[in-house]
């Protein structure tokens, strides 16, 4: 999977949880920190849980303990299987 | 309809009376496993053989740290049935801070001397690495590990007043608080729930539950009161449910269940998270209870979510407002079942000046109170004025209880037994009122905002508080020393970057709603609030970070900083030397 389709695969997870700050997920990167995302715990796994949705996977909870960036999460994607179509 | 003196007693009867019913376990993908009373006890008699294996004694305590349902189900129930002692605690969350974890749950295994622990495989490392930290603790099992043995247990007398098990509470990590349950409290509590939710297995009642099972409100709820009362049950994983929370409403509509419990937020976020398809496809008609307790009740989101599953046949009736705590071993209120909520709204002013409840006049600023009930059968509630006379009905003080619900105390902590239970009566803490025999919980004692004189209830204001932007339940209302005298400061979570506007804003709510002045607004990333690990706001903590300039300074509950994977390496680091070390003791 390309940096690229993962970090949209993100946005457009990032968009449903919280459609009013559009502007500030278009800047998101592969280094953001997930804590920069503004975000509550219910929020951030649902964001979790959109990127699972538009993927099939489900991603394993004791490797998202380990969690901190964008590109941390990319990993535990793709090491779940997570291929963008 | 059941009768059993212990939970020992009614695990084996279960499977002889009741064979076939179930409870049903999902996984993180919602596959289901049945395992039926038969199944259960055979299960528990093999893990209750393991754990005798392991040298662990009627009156030993064990921690259990168990994310799978079924196996912390079956583990748990294991220990009850040989009089070992577990100590549920909750396994490190996601994106959570290690170092915290790893303090104050060295310090609860600890303070009751646990010798052993059993956890997930997935948690070994960490847990491996408070052998040596925490006071006598030698080893951790896994759960599988306890439950591959075979053999037959002894079964030692198990008597009423023999403790069942410890449930720890939100107390602070220097002085941790272990409630002891005793079977006697347990089917107490248990059979009171069932004559007030007219629980009757044999019309086909059956339980849903995603609540986590080492809170008092699953574990007991979900997986004792359905053992004592026989009533088939379906468990999902917490994590499932805050991942996807209209699983909660499919297994309630596939299963065709009719009761189930949640804390206010639980509702706040189902009523949010539903879709239409979703309404249209759930028939909920069946539905009896849906079980309010845990947190404040929020009248509005009582509204809301009546209103929005309406449509899928859910009844004002089955709504379910409960009062409780650890210390009266789950509840000690529920509504009457087959009525709808009933909301008392009074005159602020006076309310919050006198503690006196009144009808508002015209116009008049109000708030408004959710009653959860008259107390449970055999217990006695008691509203305690500061002075400890008893008030009369209509007039706020402290909730006491009296009753065979009531703990004998905390584990090996008389001074704070003795400091909340005097000649039987608990003293909750909670402020609350009695009307018409039904109980409004109001508020926390020690939370208590005075202000001039007034008593306020930080909840009011935290509610009045809540404008467009603000974090909702992320906003915690306390005082600080003025210049002649206390003021109102409100600090909350918002997403907000440009904060001014928000300020106002707040501000303005709550001189509008409250006619309060609020001194100053502190606004805060997601995350910095102070929560317990059960998420409740933690407001003297709040108080206390603020007046020492702390407040939003000591990171955050949300993952990842630096030092989290730093963290990691050290408990992982430590967890290897631990079990080295076992390893040449064995």
């Amino acid at each position: 999977m390309s940096d690229a389709a993962f970090l949209g695969l993100v946005r457009e997870s990032l968009f449903e949880v919280a459609p009013a700050r559009k502007a500030d997920f278009a800047k998101i990167e592969l280094d953001t920190r997930i804590d920069a995302l503004g975000l509550g715990s219910i929020e951030v796994m649902e964001m979790v849980t959109g990127v699972e949705d538009r993927l099939g996977i489900i991603l394993p909870e004791d490797e998202l303990q380990r969690v901190q960036s964008l590109r941390d999460l990319s990993k535990v994607v793709v090491g779940a299987g997570g291929v963008v179509q | 309809m059941t009768n059993y003196q212990t939970v020992a007693e009614a695990i084996a009867r279960n499977a002889e009376d009741f064979p076939e019913r179930t409870f049903v376990f999902q996984d993180m993908n919602g596959i289901e496993t049945a395992c039926s009373f038969a199944e259960i006890e055979r299960e528990t008699a093999k893990r209750a053989f393991g754990l005798q294996a392991l040298g662990l004694q009627k009156g030993d305590r064990m921690g259990v740290v168990v994310v799978e349902p079924r196996d912390f189900v079956l583990t748990f129930l294991a220990a009850l049935r040989i009089g070992v002692l577990p100590v549920p605690l909750y396994p490190p969350l996601s994106f959570g801070s290690l170092d915290s974890y790893a303090d104050r749950t060295a310090t609860i295994l600890g303070s009751c001397k646990a010798r052993v622990i059993v956890a997930s495989e997935s948690l070994q490392n960490i847990l491996w690495g408070l052998v040596g930290r925490a006071h006598g603790l030698e080893k951790v099992i896994k759960a599988e590990d306890v439950a591959k043995a075979e053999g037959s247990p002894r079964y030692p007398t198990i008597l009423p007043q023999d403790l069942a098990f410890l449930q720890y509470t939100s107390g602070s990590t220097a002085d941790p608080k272990g409630v002891m349950v005793t079977h006697g409290n347990l089917t107490a509590n248990c059979m009171a729930i069932r004559e007030r939710m007219d629980i009757v297995p044999e019309r086909g009642d059956k339980a849903v539950s995603w609540l986590p099972l080492y809170h008092d409100m699953g574990l007991i709820g979900f997986v004792l009161t359905p053992v004592l009362t026989a009533v088939p049950t379906v468990f999902i994983p917490t994590l499932r449910f805050i991942k996807r929370p209209t699983v909660w409403f499919d297994a309630l509509h596939n299963h065709k269940a009719n009761m189930t419990f949640g804390p206010n937020f639980a509702y706040a976020l189902i009523t949010k998270r539903a879709k239409p398809e979703d309404k249209k496809r759930w028939d909920l008609s069946r539905m009896t209870v849906f079980g309010c307790g845990a947190e404040p009740i929020h009248p509005g989101t009582v509204r809301e979510f009546l209103a929005t599953f309406a449509e899928c046949g859910v009844k004002p009736e089955s709504f379910l407002p409960a009062y409780g705590m650890a210390e009266a071993t789950l509840a000690m209120a529920f509504k009457a079942m087959y009525t709808a909520p009933v909301m008392n709204t009074v005159d602020s002013e006076q309310f919050q000046q006198n503690g006196v409840v009144v009808e508002p006049s015209e116009g008049e600023p109000t708030f408004e109170h959710v009653s959860c009930g008259a107390v449970f059968a055999g217990h006695q509630f008691k509203i305690r004025a500061e002075d400890g006379s008893t008030l009369p009905e209509g007039m706020e003080g402290e909730i006491c209880l009296f009753g065979p619900s009531v703990t004998p105390g905390y584990w090996d902590n008389p001074a704070a037994t003795s400091a909340c239970i005097t000649e039987g009566w608990l003293r909750t803490g909670d402020l609350g009122y009695l009307r018409d025999g039904e109980i409004y919980v109001t508020g926390r004692l020690k939370d208590l905002i005075i202000l001039n004189g007034r008593n306020i209830h930080p909840q009011a204001v935290e509610w009045a508080a809540t404008v467009e932007g603000v974090r909702k339940g992320n906003v915690v209302a306390f005082s600080r020393p003025g210049a002649h005298s206390e003021e109102l400061v409100v600090a909350l979570e918002t997403k907000e970057q440009e904060t001014k506007a928000l300020e106002a804003a707040v501000k303005l709510a709550v001189q509008k709603e409250l006619g309060l002045t609020v001194a100053e607004v502190v606004c805060l990333e997601p995350g910095q609030l102070p929560k317990t690990s059960s998420g409740k706001l933690q407001r003297r903590k709040t108080r206390q970070q603020y007046l020492t300039g702390d407040l939003g300074s000591e990171g955050s509950r949300l993952p990842g900083t630096a030092a989290n994977t730093l963290t990691l390496a050290k408990h992982v680091a430590r967890s290897v030397w631990s079990r080295a070390k076992a390893a040449i003791q064995l």
